[in-house]
């Protein structure tokens, strides 16, 4: 049964009528926003580089947060290493971001570099923690059949613990950027800096409708990038490393 | 003729939590001959996986000592595992191929040709591009034993390879796997829990104790080649070596 679910999954992402609800997704959250200034008298540009700007932000602070997660996970998940590293990670995890704000805008300023900063926090542990417990509960003979086999170094990495870690880095990307959205919004707002949606929120506060429709076209997004990215990754991630 | 491997006082104390010993092995002595098909038999946690680990060196922590002939290098080992441990992100080819990507003296057409050869041996050239969800058990497994024997390997493990396949499937794979060890001549060390299994293609068979396991004793397998395990001879040893078995 769930060999016959996977072979349909497949099937679905080659269909047309497939292709032709992904070019709606792709589609939806340009017309709603294109739509909304209309409604709302603002400059699409004005919609259109708040919005981009804000991507740009948490795109840097993702590619930082996965670089550096997946790296710690692969250093740290098991071993000596990881018996000292992982009670130590699971605090700063635990550590309520928000609190080192005012310290960081008192060292970076109302700049990207302090929203990326804050964002690179809030993405990182979820990263780590996938990737660390995808490469935890990695079968003990693969690893023994990779030991066999002489596998070392770089080809170890990449042919084995590469694949292992793509699962985790899915999920943890899809709980991070669920929390890096959330946290750009309210990063923006209170650093204050200057365009990104943090600033488009706060400039139309007093308007309901406005903010109102700047949300839900913001959920489109979200929606569009979760049905178009993130699920088919994270079918095909479980499909790999299926036995 | 000097033995292949020789174990000695091999003894295996398993510490979960401190002050919680488990000993799963109790000074070991055996050798094992070059070219030989030897088997380790016992019931359920008699240590013969430990063991055999401990030979192929996949168990580092061990009392006593395991030497090997001069010239034997842990590039001349092969193991097959009981549930054939292939790595599901790699194709057929790929997987009998893991044991011959580090080597520096194959190109990458020599390492094509090993494997297509060994693949074809198997009766697997069909499904070299199939992911191994896409195969039953038994194909699995030969796909588990073509990847170690491509390294052409002087010695090869096997940790009761065939438990996890049908009994006609077994029976298929133990015919390969005899012809692949009468062809290529080298050592085979497996562990098994069936005596029937273990009379039909060992030389010799170490029965262990249960916990901790121990070698009741060595019994050599004078059945001629090809066996009939239907024979009274067949039939008289497995008696002799179920006395010996203690569950």
């Amino acid at each position: 049964m769930r060999h016959m679910i996977a072979r349909k999954r497949v099937v679905i992402y080659q269909s047309r009528r497939h292709l032709l609800a992904v070019v709606l997704f792709l589609l939806a959250p340009f017309l709603f926003l294109t739509f909304f200034s209309q409604i709302a008298h603002i400059a699409v540009s004005r919609l259109y580089s708040d919005l981009g700007i804000s991507m740009f932000r948490l795109i840097g602070a993702y590619v930082i947060a996965l670089i550096l997660g997946w790296t710690l996970a692969i250093g740290f998940y098991k071993g000596k290493r990881s018996m000292v590293a992982l009670p130590v990670f699971d605090v700063l995890q635990s550590f309520p971001t928000f609190a080192i704000l005012p310290l960081a805008s008192a060292a970076f300023g109302a700049t990207n570099t302090n929203v990326i900063f804050f964002l690179v926090l809030t993405i990182l542990w979820p990263v780590f923690f996938s990737i660390l417990s995808s490469l935890k509960l990695m079968r003990h003979d693969w690893e023994e059949a990779v030991e066999m086999a002489g596998w070392r170094g770089f080809e170890y990495v990449k042919r084995f613990l590469w694949p292992i870690s793509v699962p985790g880095l899915i999920t943890g990307s899809i709980i991070g950027l669920g929390e890096g959205w959330g946290a750009l919004v309210a990063t923006e707002i209170i650093v204050g800096v200057r365009m990104g949606l943090g600033d488009f929120f706060s400039s139309y506060s007093h308007n309901a409708s406005i903010t109102f429709f700047g949300i839900l076209g913001l959920l489109t997004l979200i929606f569009s990038i979760n049905k178009l990215v993130w699920t088919p990754l994270l079918d095909w991630s479980h499909r790999i490393t299926e036995e | 003729m000097q033995p292949l491997v020789a174990l000695q006082h091999v003894s295996k104390i398993f510490t979960d939590k401190p002050g919680e010993d488990l000993s799963v092995l109790e000074r070991i002595n055996l050798e094992i001959m070059p070219g030989e098909f030897f088997i380790l038999l016992g019931p359920s946690g008699s240590g013969k996986s430990t063991l055999l680990r401990i030979m192929s060196g996949l168990e580092k922590s061990y009392q006593g000592a395991v030497r090997w002939e001069t010239g034997v290098s842990h590039a001349d080992m092969s193991f097959v595992f009981q549930q054939f441990a292939l790595l599901p992100w790699l194709t057929v080819f790929e997987n009998a191929e893991m044991g011959l990507v580090m080597r520096k003296d194959l190109t990458v057409e020599q390492r094509k040709i090993i494997v297509a050869k060994e693949l074809r041996e198997l009766g697997l050239e069909r499904f070299a591009r199939s992911y191994p969800h896409e195969l039953s058990g038994g194909m699995r497994q030969r796909v588990g034993i073509a990847r170690a024997i491509a390294t052409n390997p002087k010695v090869i493990f096997l940790d009761e390879p065939f438990s996890e396949v049908d009994s006609f499937t077994a029976k298929e794979l133990r015919k390969n796997l005899l012809v692949i060890w009468q062809d290529r001549k080298m050592t085979v060390v497996m562990v098994t829990h069936l005596i029937e299994e273990a009379i039909e293609l060992a030389d010799r068979i170490a029965i262990l104790t249960p916990r901790p396991g121990k070698i009741e004793k060595i019994i050599a397998n004078p059945l001629p080649r090809p066996r009939n395990i239907r024979s009274q001879e067949a039939y008289r040893l497995e008696d002799e070596i179920y006395a010996l078995v203690k569950p």
